[in-house]
């Protein structure tokens, strides 16, 4: 039943794709706006598993990628009028490269400090771009609406989002294959030996890192379309850090389908919350209590878990 | 002399999910006794040591110490019992000065009366470290460190003393120097369990031999009966230089 | 030139509270290894309790410490029975420990958003809206009283440290668990102690924050990147180097604040912490609790 390893996925991706159609029926916006919204949350996870899972720098601070696309992005719509849409290269090139000066500086070190760090680097950037009035200051950027109907409005960011989802997807796959994977796997286990083998350790390190906010800083440039308008305290706060970080947990770090399905499950689970306790502070003590959980009882992750049981469904088992 | 006080029973172990180290390894100490046991590294020396004192769970087997299973204790509880543990890296407190590390030497003391004078009664042994006391332990010579140890080691004048390496990285004086503290030591009545890479200058202040090899105890004898063998003097002691 | 040291000194006696809130961290990371990012969340757990007392007894914020302590110590407790005993006797770091506490200080914040909302508090005693003159200079009685109890409190620690058993104990411990062990000291136990012991320090600096700043739950992950920056630049686990770094980067950051603007203020504590990566990740002090 090897086929079933491809046959599940390519379903599925058949039927996302298709999925919009059924505006032509009727109008589904809330369930696209979950789906792309899984997508996005996907391409975050999935890009910061590659540094984080392979890689073992636990990072609480990788929204700050996320702000710097969506800022890019934002910026060149206001003054000169570009589309978002057109934008996504670009965005994800600047925090792709503020990723790797930021990774040279903070993955030098190991362990808490660096986790410290990159707590320390939302908070330097939330300081900045609440006084930076060129973007606006703490009260941000309003972005131009898109002029389609409100039944299509969400396409384009659906059918971005699952474009760079599945870049992220595959660039997951091939870190875990390559010799680039095997390197930066190696790093994490023992910087020493590794550079003793002869791997440029930190030029590794920091391409993972640059890797991970490049893909990041994309999904920013259409997530700040998404959102029509940005502003510090959106981006700058440690909730979506901590978010991304228990999905890869809950899902299991360091495997390629870990951040898809860790993914799922918590927007599942969040959805579940907000029906029954609507919007309140429980929120945020429910979603530490499942990390702590996560973490004492299966610190391995749900795909990990299986994995170490031998039970894992053949069509999640990529490595 | 002749009463057993630590004897080890078919013990086996080894480390976290790894192979057994220690096979089914029989041992007793006496009282009074100094045994060193030698053996190629990578033998499970050192890992007899911590199985004792309990940094090592066994996987099985007991050790007896007057009779009591230590197996399951927590290693701090073994060493309330009596026992006492000087480790191939010393264990010294490197930035505690050599006052304070004797006080934790004597940390399971609770009379504090008592704790002084028996700080005092080792000082006396140790003169050098009197001048020392507000050092740290990790600025010390070798010398003056290995001083340091043997007095912390005496102050709960301990029934059993396990010992790793005594001579690892030290000059031959002090080496020498090592040795007779031993010796004084087991004097007093205390048993010591030794490991010495040095295998000569180990069993020539040692009662008994025990060789070790691939986590077995192979060859147990008089101390002088081991250095004398032929064939361990060729596996073990490498041959002996023609004057 | 007189303004300048005025703001030097109200510097300095906010640098003694934020020691005293570094202090705890910085006890239990040279312990147990761990980083205790739930610490500010106690450190609010101690303003809410002196914030009620006050409120509905009218008891003075620093009348309430002890039993700001006790509380935060109760609470530092359980939270290690239920979260970090299972890792308490390893020696082994592990970034999971981190993500832990992360989730720890995510519960805690929850359930005291949920019952206080978002509402600013700040405790008022009479004496917070006083001020002494020396001089010309002008002194905030609640800064002078809250720099003043901070310092007595972190001094009593260091010679808890320096000169009782337990004290030593736990300097030993932190030096190395394996030879700690062999010397008799219950390892697990001092571990405990010294967390319970942290989380109640924690609880003393929450008592004199509520006067001196507003709080309101989410206001623990500001803290947690200052706090965290003076661990590591004191060199993770020296009490000595995390209250130097508060008392420095304290002053520097008033300076900041009164000559900039009061909001880049907090800026020197994080770009203090970039620094210190890039020229000596291993941090300004030496090692452990000295
Ligand atoms: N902490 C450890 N973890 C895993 N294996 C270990 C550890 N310490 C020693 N070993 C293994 O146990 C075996 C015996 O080691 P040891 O008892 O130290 O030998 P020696 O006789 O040289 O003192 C060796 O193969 C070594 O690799
Ligand atoms: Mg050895």
């Amino acid at each position: 039943m090897t086929n079933s390893k491809y046959l599940v996925p390519l379903l599925a991706l058949l039927m996302l794709t298709m999925f919009p159609l059924v505006q032509f029926f009727s109008n589904q916006n809330y369930i696209i706006h979950l789906l792309l919204y899984a997508f996005f949350y996907i391409i975050m996870t999935s890009s910061w598993n590659i540094i984080g899972g392979y890689g073992g720098f636990i990072s609480i601070g990788h929204n700050a990628f996320l702000c710097v696309g969506a800022y890019v992005a934002g910026y060149a719509a206001v003054r000169y009028g570009i589309s978002p849409f057109y934008l996504i290269g670009l965005s994800g090139l600047v925090a792709g490269i503020f990723g790797f000066i930021v990774g040279l500086i903070t993955l030098r070190v190991k362990g808490p400090s660096f986790i410290i760090s990159s707590i320390a680097l939302i908070m330097i950037m939330r300081i900045v771009f609440d006084h930076w009035d060129l973007v606006g200051g703490a009260s941000g950027i309003t972005l131009p609406f898109n002029s389609l109907p409100v039944q299509w409005s969400k396409l384009p960011h659906y059918y971005s989002f699952l474009f760079l989802a599945l870049a992220a997807i595959y660039l997951n796959w091939y870190v875990r294959h390559s010799k680039f994977g095997l390197a930066l796997r190696a790093v994490s286990h023992d910087e020493t030996r590794s550079a003793v083998a002869g791997i440029n350790v930190k030029m590794i390190k920091v391409t993972a890192f640059a890797l991970s906010a490049f893909l990041i800083g994309s999904a920013g440039a259409v997530w700040a379309d998404y959102l029509t308008y940005i502003r510090p305290n959106m981006f700058l706060v440690i909730l979506i850090a901590a978010n991304i970080v228990l999905m890869v947990i809950l899902g299991g770090k360091g495997t390629v389908t870990g951040p898809i399905v860790g993914t799922v499950i918590f927007i599942l689970f969040n959805e579940i919350i907000l029906t029954f306790f609507g919007a309140t502070e429980l929120n945020i003590l429910l979603t530490g209590l499942l990390l702590v959980i996560t973490l004492l009882y299966f610190p391995d992750g749900i795909v990990g878990s299986l994995k170490n049981k031998n039970i894992l469904p053949k069509f999640l088992d990529w490595g | 002399m002749n009463d057993v006080i630590l004897k080890l029973n078919n013990v086996t172990a080894g480390y976290q999910n790894g192979p057994d180290i220690l096979k089914s390894v029989d041992l007793t100490l006496k009282k009074g006794e100094i045994k060193c046991i030698i053996g190629p590294n990578g033998a499970g020396k050192s890992t007899i040591l911590k199985a004792i004192a309990g940094i090592l769970r066994p996987r099985n087997g007991n050790v007896l110490f007057n009779d009591r299973d230590l197996v399951g204790l927590e290693a701090y509880e073994i060493m309330r019992q009596g026992i006492c543990f000087l480790p191939q890296d010393r264990a010294l407190f490197d930035t505690l000065n050599v006052s304070e590390n004797l006080w934790m030497a004597g940390y399971t003391l609770h009379d504090k009366k008592e704790l002084k004078l028996r700080i005092e009664e080792v000082l006396t042994v140790f003169p050098i470290l009197k001048k020392r006391l507000s050092q740290y332990a990790g600025t010390m010579s070798g010398g003056e460190q290995q001083q340091l140890i043997f007095a912390r080691a005496i102050i709960l004048k301990p029934q059993i003393m396990l010992i790793d390496e005594p001579s690892l990285g030290l000059a031959p004086s002090i080496v020498e120097q090592a040795f007779k503290h031993i010796e004084e030591i087991a004097l007093t009545g205390v048993s010591i369990l030794l490991v010495e890479q040095n295998a000569r200058r180990g069993l020539s202040s040692s009662h008994t031999g025990v060789v070790m090899d691939l986590g077995q105890v192979v060859f147990e004898k008089d101390a002088k009966e081991v250095l004398n063998d032929e064939r361990i003097q060729e596996l073990y002691l490498g041959k002996r230089k023609s004057k | 030139m007189i303004y300048i040291l005025q703001v030097i000194i109200l510097g300095l006696c906010l640098g003694l509270v934020y020691a005293l809130m570094a202090t705890g961290l910085t006890l239990i990371f040279g312990v147990m290894r761990i980083v205790n990012l739930a610490h500010p969340i106690f450190i609010l757990c101690g303003a809410y309790v002196a914030y009620w007392l006050f409120v509905l007894y009218g008891l003075d914020p620093i009348l309430a410490i002890p039993i700001a302590a006790i509380v935060c110590g109760v609470l530092g407790a359980i939270v290690y029975k239920l979260v970090f005993e299972k890792d308490a006797g390893s020696q082994k770091y592990s970034e999971m420990t981190v993500l832990l506490t992360f989730g720890t200080a995510m519960i805690l914040d929850g359930t005291l958003s949920f019952f206080f909302k978002n509402t600013q508090r700040v405790t008022s005693p009479s004496y917070a809206t006083d001020a002494f003159f020396i001089g010309d200079i002008f002194l905030p009685t609640a800064q002078l009283y809250s720099g003043l109890v901070s310092l007595s409190l972190i001094v009593a620690l260091a010679l808890f440290l320096k000169f009782s058993t337990l004290g030593v104990a736990i300097r030993a411990t932190s030096l190395s668990r394996v030879n700690a062990e062999l010397v008799g000291i219950n390892v697990k136990f001092v571990c405990l102690f010294s967390f319970i012991l942290g989380c109640a320090l924690a609880g003393c600096a929450g008592s004199l924050v509520s006067f001196v700043f507003s709080f309101f739950p989410a206001k623990h992950f500001e803290w947690i990147a200052v706090l965290m920056s003076l661990v590591v630049l004191g060199g993770m686990g020296s009490i000595l180097g995390a209250v130097t770094a508060a008392i420095v980067l304290s002053v520097l950051a008033s300076l900041v604040g009164a000559f900039l603007a009061p909001s880049w203020s907090t800026m020197v504590f994080f770009l203090a912490l970039f620094v210190i990566l890039l020229i000596r990740p291993q941090g300004m002090f030496g090692k452990y609790l000295s």
